[in-house]
């Protein structure tokens, strides 16, 4: 096993371990504020790491050529898409953001839940509060290493 | 139908035309751009890169701690 694929294994299982961690915690409490802080702290040392290098294949951005897109045949490059391509997209997020507006202007809230109260009751339950913390944990690993 | 009931209803579609854009970029092969490529042309700038971070930093925070 290369070390690059090792280190990305004990990255997972390390967000495995807090995510169940977090499933048990209460918001306002000193633990979640821990597990929390503790992984928003790992991803900022990706960050630094990332800045500073020399950086590990683990951990290094992939770059603008995904994988997927060079097997689909294309060249990559957000602007081969011209604005008719994109329109589905930003349909679908004005409509989410003016949907989220209304409900955030409306009220009582119990009848026009917002994002966040559909996040509130996702985590209510502790399942739902380890699941959203694993998939939290998956988009910011996205997000420094795409 | 009660406004809560309504609202979820609306939640449901638009989460649905999230999936059917995604979908639409799987099935057509690169033709239409996915979540993927949508998220590198929003963030490509590196000063959006670092407001999406805090952003996300600011969700965790706000959802699992405070």
């Amino acid at each position: 096993m290369s070390s690059s694929r090792a280190v990305a294994w004990v990255a997972a299982l390390c967000a495995l371990v807090a995510s169940s961690l977090a499933a048990f915690t209460r918001p306002f409490t000193w633990q979640a504020d821990v597990v929390t802080a503790v992984a928003l702290a790992a991803l900022v040392a990706v960050v630094v790491v990332q800045l500073v290098g020399p950086v590990p294949a683990a951990f290094a951005r992939r770059g603008p050529a995904s994988a997927p897109v060079r097997r689909a045949g294309h060249r990559f490059g957000a602007h081969r898409y011209g604005p008719g391509r994109w329109a589905p997209w930003l349909v679908v997020l004005a409509l989410v953001a003016g949907w989220e507006l209304y409900c955030y202007f409306a009220s009582p809230r119990v009848a026009h839940p917002t994002l966040s109260s559909l996040l509130d009751m996702a985590t209510a339950s502790d399942l739902g509060r380890g699941v959203a913390f694993a998939v939290w944990l998956a988009l910011g690993a996205y997000l420094v290493t795409r | 139908m009660t406004w809560r009931q309504a609202t979820f209803t609306v939640w449901a579609l638009l989460a649905a035309g999230v999936v059917a854009c995604e979908v639409a970029a799987v099935v057509s092969a690169g033709r239409f751009p996915g979540a993927d490529v949508l998220a590198r042309r929003i963030t490509s700038p590196g000063p959006v890169r670092v407001l999406v971070l805090l952003g996300w930093m600011w969700l965790g925070w706000h959802a699992f701690a405070r």
